[in-house]
């Protein structure tokens, strides 16, 4: 191909490609309109009953309506897909019949083994009341990273920085990575295996 | 009322503050978490997922939740550039958007049975609705990824759901599905506060996967703020991040 090939080339494909985003940005808006008016009450994205509070509709909303292919406004971005999503039928509700096993733990405090995580050690302990898990300790956890914070000299421009800070405050929950370790689940169970009857 | 159990390989804890809540109330949703761990389950060999992974189950022939995963998952890696992959090796670890799924589930069901306050809580991602004991916004401590017993912020939550991708520990890693070798080392831990669980923990999943630019990912969607932490001990919010961490009172 020449030079003047090329770029005619590029041309049309430039041309193409700005046809295929105004179409996608236009039909995209005109299916989130007709969609959002058209559906109130979809909810398959639980297994479980009813999902219709409106916290619901960004989870649900794309699954109920073949033609959205992201009706998040926000999420039209990164929707760089030129496929449709794989979208599925409403689907039957599916609720498990309750058959856990009751724990039939021994009120108390339990310290579990000290587990070796290779890296260090897991040790946790488990407070049972009314027979119940209520709380899991850890007594003994990795510290493998330095805790020293200080700012990184690569800015990124418009979001705000600050050294991370502990708190001393009261919470009611934590948020945190899953800690799936097997020297935790090890280390759990043995003091859980204390604390039955 | 309040109980934790081990299930799904971790610690899930609920909590109920209405005042009509019965044990049976709490029992129902731990019924539900075995119910998606037997099916989703990639460590146990008779589950329907590694049926699918043993090529022993087509996913046409699935029950409707796994296609449903199967589809959402689907959804996610589209609308995340591919940041989101279940596939890996050839087998599939949908493990990234059922836990999710399944509080976001667990927590409908708590209000399929009219409670307005209480939070589920499983490895670390919650869904907090209404108030807690004290008739105040649940108060959300994000873990120190440094120290563990410590907590780095405390946020203010009520009727949204928070997830946190991180790894603390070395054996536990995240990898960037897009460069398969590739792990993701600059960010220790990015927590997501998101219009439900389900969308906080699969964006979270993704925008941790991205590393630096994950916080960017999370500015740019509308109704999520996100809080990422790096392996120098630094910070960086999305702008309406700090909403959450006054304190508000009634």
């Amino acid at each position: 191909m020449s030079r003047e090939q090329r770029s005619r080339r590029a041309n049309f494909v430039q041309l193409v490609k700005q046809f295929a985003v105004s179409a996608f940005v236009i039909l995209t808006f005109a299916a989130y309109s007709i969609h959002d008016r058209t559906s109130e009450n979809d909810g398959p994205v639980a297994a479980v009953p009813t999902l219709s509070s409106e916290r619901d509709e960004i989870s649900t909303q794309s699954l109920a309506s073949p033609t959205a292919i992201a009706p998040s406004p926000a999420l039209q971005s990164v929707a760089t897909a030129t496929t449709p999503p794989t979208s599925i039928p409403a689907l039957p509700t599916v609720v498990p019949s309750p058959t856990m096993p009751q724990s039939g733990y021994q009120d108390g405090q339990y310290t579990g083994v000290l587990a070796d995580a290779f890296y260090g050690g897991v040790q946790v302990r488990a407070i049972i009341q009314d027979g119940r898990i209520m709380d899991v300790q850890f007594l003994e956890y990795p510290q493998d990273r330095r805790t020293s914070a200080r700012i990184n000299s690569r800015a990124v421009p418009a979001l705000r920085r600050e050294a991370i800070q502990a708190q001393n405050a009261q919470v009611d929950i934590i948020s945190g990575a899953t800690l799936t370790s097997e020297a935790f689940i090890q280390s759990l169970q043995s003091a859980l295996d204390q604390a039955k009857f | 009322m309040k109980q934790t159990r081990l299930l799904m390989g971790m610690p899930i804890t609920v909590e109920v503050v209405d005042a009509v809540a019965v044990d049976t109330d709490i029992d129902e949703v731990f019924a539900y978490f075995a119910y998606v761990d037997e099916k989703f389950s990639t460590y146990k060999d008779t589950s329907e997922i590694s049926l699918i992974n043993q090529r022993r189950l087509a996913l046409e022939q699935a029950s409707p939740d796994m296609q449903l995963i199967f589809a959402l998952a689907e959804q996610t890696r589209q609308e995340t550039d591919g940041y989101f992959d279940i596939a890996y090796d050839g087998k599939y670890d949908p493990s990234g958007i059922v836990k999710g799924w399944a509080i976001h589930n667990a927590a409908a069901l708590l209000r399929d049975k009219g409670f307005r306050n209480f939070y589920v809580e499983a490895g670390g991602d919650i869904q907090a609705d209404g108030h807690n004991a004290h008739g105040q916004p649940w108060r959300i401590g994000i873990r120190n990824p440094f120290v563990f017993e410590q907590i780095v912020k405390v946020l203010s939550i009520s009727d949204l759901g928070v997830a946190t991708s991180g790894t603390y520990i070395r054996g536990q890693h995240i990898y960037d599905p897009r460069r398969r070798a590739q792990l993701v080392t600059d960010v220790v831990s990015l927590t997501v506060i998101g219009p439900n669980i389900y969308e906080a923990d699969r964006f979270a999943t993704a925008a941790f996967a991205m590393g630096r630019t994950g916080i960017h990912f999370i500015e740019q969607l509308d109704g999520f703020e996100g809080y990422l932490i790096d392996n120098t001990g630094e910070a960086t919010l999305t702008s309406g991040f700090e909403r959450f961490t006054t304190l508000c009172f009634g």
